[in-house]
């Protein structure tokens, strides 16, 4: 007992020498030979999320070998540390901590929904570390701890709902805004609901409605959307903000009931490719969704992504479907690379500096655009699009920016 | 967009030429002679459709003349432009004519000849705007199709598109249909279009058709004609208020059967998820935290049979779901078993170990499913049976996939329900279950007993996998949202009643629906669990009690 004692006790002096004393500029003079450097990939594969945030783990994992095939970043190779949070918010704050403290990663990259994020927030901001975040969000959010890589919705939400006001859109004019209820959603819709004010849309014409995670009985939800739409006052559309299992859940539902996107469009704001797996979309052709990237693009850079993801899925055997891309995996990539590129840059790992190093820097987004660190706040300034469901559960782009857009983190329309 | 224009206007000139030329050569056809289209003209009209949103209606008229028109070619020619923008095929070009995405390459958007250049551009999405212009006009010349279902449907659409659609052409339609319904949806669509005219009597015989078809959309439409016109004489006032009246009436009646229908079709799936269970947890006094699993794994069952019949027999494959009962039934009991022969058995009478232990082999059965399925949803073609659904009434629509787990909810219950009360089977059962020690004295086999109920459990279990294949969506991980509501079920209906869980999932069903329409799911959600408490405090040992050995 006491023997081993001594050891751990020595052990962890040696860990706490390494980890406390040893200056950051011992490892930034001599980056090569110190062992692998380590990132921390937050995703849960299981639970209701795992559909989503496996692919995002995955595509990392291949990122990452991809680094290492080049040589590594700065001659160290570059590990990812897989944890699964298995989609339990409190797990993504516990595990984000292990992953800081006890691995010793340079940065994370993880969560899809808010919650997740909001948990991990402490986390890194008390460890002074850097999340990576791919999804798009509600905004209203800006820590120097986390990166943000996917567009704000007054860059990307307000943008579609406008078009779908438009007479080419269809002159949208009444809203039925359904949601999972949690921060995203509710957000969004306060968002959206201070936008559509300024638009002279009366109260009466919109309708707003929430329903547990995981709901999947949404029988009397779709008749009410019917009945809502039969009312007078104009077209209407459906904004949803359901996500993970409801939205299979929702799509089952509509098509049984027979909406159709030519009579009541649904604007999916988290519906990927991903969640049409598993449904006959035919019936759904038309449907709208707005992200930075569908993978129906075709840029050079895109279609090596594509091709790159196809071959890893298929040399690792992975479940997912090969053929299959969506903009938070591409996010995610993106965001790998620019850590690399700003670590490279700082000639450092450490957070702060790999954050200096960032602000202004500009990235390969398969999106077709040249996607730019923001000099102020560490959002990404991304092009936006709205994709139309097609037949072969995918999107085809039925409108996209002309150039990348200006995050606005913190949203007029939201009072208070 | 002027050139577009003066264009179309040249080739008039030269189309009336070539009429005459046509109605020359077959001067007894009925309907008004068309002769091909120019391939010019055709393909002003693509570029038109490219370019042009304002004269989207124009052109789309003319293409469905064209299919409808008396040319052979010309009819090839339009559907092949409908169903090339309906299917994102059509490319416009910056250079060159437009030209169709086909599989093989391009063909010309005109004369449908091969195109040689490559053409890197591409599709045209159609703006929403197009999308339901295109469909309207899709209609119409389906009005002319000869299947009758086609028109059916066609109509159907001409009456829900009332305003865009061409009123001649739809006349034309209705003067050659012969099946009453399509006469009857097609003459509703003309109605509607009726209440814009301006003679008093024709308004008030739309008003009149308008009440026999009630619905929300013939609601609005009615309610905005009375605010459109404030002034309307007496006759019209009356018969719009008797209409409006009639149709506020019928719409109640469909909203009080919906709700109804829909309470009925979440007992049922409740039924079904908790029918296992209750025998399990009921009966046996297992806390099988596992059930939810078992539920997962029957869905996977499921889709083996799926997979299995899309590869080996494709022409059975809408009966999978038929084929799954029995296989999802024998896997799960099975598994069952095996569970209850390593784990359960050593844990009767030690409910807190049971409990972990069940948890334990429930991650370990996501873990398991995970590997060798993947952790996304698992994809299931709904049989073509079950798509869909009717309109019963107005306001009150039904789909045949809640129709489906509603009566497979019930034949299932049935049949267990004969199996515990009638057969020596279930007296066996219940002997063990009430009293253990003297079913024993008297030379039961009480271990082999305790198993088979276990296996018939979980069985249960992978019956209701099967259901929710045509109504959730099926991933490992499906079945912890389902194990809680089960639990209910069980606890409120009296563990060991059947009668108290099918009580208990109809009660619970129909209240969580009755409250989502007006308060909305979360508050639905949170009245359920409330009425359980309450319940379960005057009456812990639930509704229907019953005594069992424990």
């Amino acid at each position: 007992m006491k023997r081993r004692n001594f050891l751990s006790a020595v052990g962890s002096g040696v860990v706490a020498a390494s980890a406390g004393s040893l200056p950051q500029g011992v490892l930034a003079a001599a980056p090569a030979g110190n062992g692998p450097v380590k990132l921390g990939l937050l995703f849960s594969q299981s639970g209701a999320m795992a559909n989503n945030e496996s692919l995002l783990k995955d595509i990392s994992l291949m990122t990452i070998d991809q680094l290492n095939a080049k040589g590594g970043v700065m001659g160290r190779k570059v590990e990812g540390v897989v944890v699964d949070p298995a989609s339990d918010w409190p797990m993504y704050a516990q595990m984000s901590k292990q992953l800081i403290l006890s691995d010793k990663v340079s940065a994370l990259f993880g969560c899809w929904t808010s919650v997740s994020r909001k948990s991990v927030l402490p986390v890194v901001e008390a460890n002074d570390s850097l999340l990576f975040y791919p999804l798009h969000f509600e905004g209203e959010e800006q820590s120097k701890n986390v990166v943000y890589l996917n567009s704000p919705p007054s860059s990307s939400v307000l943008p579609a709902v406008e078009y779908l006001m438009t007479p080419q859109g269809g002159e949208a004019k009444r809203f039925f805004m359904l949601g999972s209820d949690y921060v995203w959603p509710r957000t969004i819709n306060k968002m959206l609901k201070g936008y559509l004010k300024t638009k002279g849309v009366p109260d009466s014409a919109i309708r707003e409605q929430y329903v547990p995670f995981s709901h999947s009985n949404f029988q009397s939800i779709v008749r009410e959307i019917k009945a809502f739409a039969a009312q007078p006052g104009g077209q209407a559309i459906v904004v949803l903000t359901v996500v993970g299992d409801s939205i299979p859940a929702l799509f089952k539902e509509a098509i049984n009931q027979g909406i159709r996107a030519t009579d009541i469009p649904i604007l999916g704001l988290d519906v990927v490719d991903s969640d049409l797996e598993g449904l006959d979309t035919t019936p759904l052709v038309g449907h709208l969704s707005c992200w930075c990237y569908f993978q129906n693009i075709d840029t050079p850079a895109n279609r090596q992504l594509k091709t790159d993801w196809a071959n890893y899925v298929k040399a690792k055997q992975l479940k997912h479907r090969p053929d299959m891309v969506i903009d938070p995996m591409v996010s995610t990539v993106m965001g790998i690379q620019l850590w690399a590129q700003a670590a490279t840059k700082a000639k450092s790992f450490e957070p702060a500096a790999v954050r200096k190093a960032m602000a202004g820097m500009t990235v390969v987004d398969p999106a077709g655009y040249t996607a730019r660190m923001d000099a102020s706040n560490q959002y990404l300034w991304r092009g936006t699009m709205i994709g139309s469901i097609n037949a072969k559960q995918g999107f085809d782009i039925l409108w996209k920016s002309k150039d990348i857009v200006k995050p606005v983190p913190y949203s007029p329309f939201i009072k208070g | 967009m002027a050139s577009v224009s003066v264009r179309l206007q040249g080739h008039g000139l030269w189309r009336r030429w070539l009429r005459h030329v046509w109605l020359l050569s077959l001067c007894c056809h009925l309907l008004p002679a068309q002769a091909a289209l120019p391939t010019d003209e055709r393909r002003a009209l693509v570029v038109a459709l490219c370019t042009q949103p304002a004269a989207y209606r124009a052109t789309l008229d003319r293409v469905v003349q064209a299919v409808v028109g008396s040319s052979a070619e010309d009819a090839a020619w339009g559907q092949a432009l409908l169903k090339g923008l309906a299917d994102v095929a059509l490319v416009c070009r910056e250079q060159g004519g437009p030209v169709f995405k086909r599989a093989d390459g391009h063909v010309d958007a005109a004369t449908l000849q091969a195109v040689s250049e490559a053409v890197d551009e591409l599709p045209m999405v159609p703006s929403l705007v197009l999308a339901r212009l295109l469909k309207t006009s899709q209609a119409e010349a389906e009005l002319f199709s000869p299947d009758v279902g086609t028109r059916r449907a066609a109509a159907q659409r001409i009456s829900q598109a009332y305003a865009q659609i061409n009123e001649p052409l739809v006349r034309q339609a209705l003067a050659k249909a012969s099946d009453p319904e399509v006469v009857a949806t097609l003459e509703l669509a003309l109605a509607k279009r009726q209440l814009a005219s301006d003679q008093a009597p024709d308004r008030i015989d739309a008003i009149r058709a308008l009440t026999k078809a009630p619905s929300e959309a013939t609601r609005t439409l009615l309610s905005n004609h009375q605010e459109a016109n404030p002034a309307m004489d007496g006759l019209e006032h009356e018969a719009l208020v008797q209409a409006l009246k009639s149709i506020d009436r019928a719409l109640k009646l469909g909203q009080i059967g919906s709700i109804a229908f829909s309470g009925l079709s979440y007992a049922g799936v409740l039924l079904i998820t908790a029918l296992g269970l209750s025998i399990v947890f009921g009966l046996l006094g297992v806390i099988n935290l596992a059930h939810g699993e078992f539920i997962m794994l029957g869905a996977y069952a499921t889709f083996v049979v799926e997979k299995w019949l899309q590869a080996y027999a494709p022409g059975w494959f809408d009966a999978y779901v038929f084929l799954a009962i029995p296989f999802a039934f024998v896997v799960c009991g099975l598994i069952g078993i095996v569970l209850e022969m390593t784990v359960i058995r050593h844990l009767y009478k030690r409910p807190l170990e049971t409990l972990l232990a069940t948890w334990a082999v429930s991650i370990a059965l996501i873990k398991l499913v995970q590997i060798v399925f993947g952790s996304q949803n698992v994809e299931f073609i709904t049989p073509s049976f079950l798509q869909g659904g009717v309109q019963v009434s107005a306001g009150f629509f039904i789909t045949w996939n809640r129709v489906f787990a509603i009566a497979l909810a019930l034949a299932i219950f049935g049949a267990t329900y004969g199996l515990i009360r009638h057969t020596r089977f279930g007296l066996l059962i219940r002997a063990t279950t009430q009293r253990r020690d003297t079913a024993r004295a008297l030379g039961l086999p009480a271990p082999t007993i305790d198993r088979l109920a276990f296996g018939l459990g979980s069985g249960l279990a992978g019956l209701a996998g099967v259901v929710l294949t045509q109504i959730a969506s099926v991933n490992p991980s499906m079945g912890t949202s389902f194990v809680v509501d089960a639990f209910m079920v069980v606890v409120l209906g009296g563990a060991g009643s059947l009668v108290g869980t099918a009580v208990s999932s109809l009660m619970l069903g129909e209240v969580n629906q009755l409250i989502e329409p007006f308060y909305g799911a979360v508050a639905a959600k949170v009245a359920v669990l409330l009425l359980i408490v309450l319940i379960i405090q005057r009456r812990p040992q639930g509704l229907f009690a019953l005594k069992t050995r424990s």
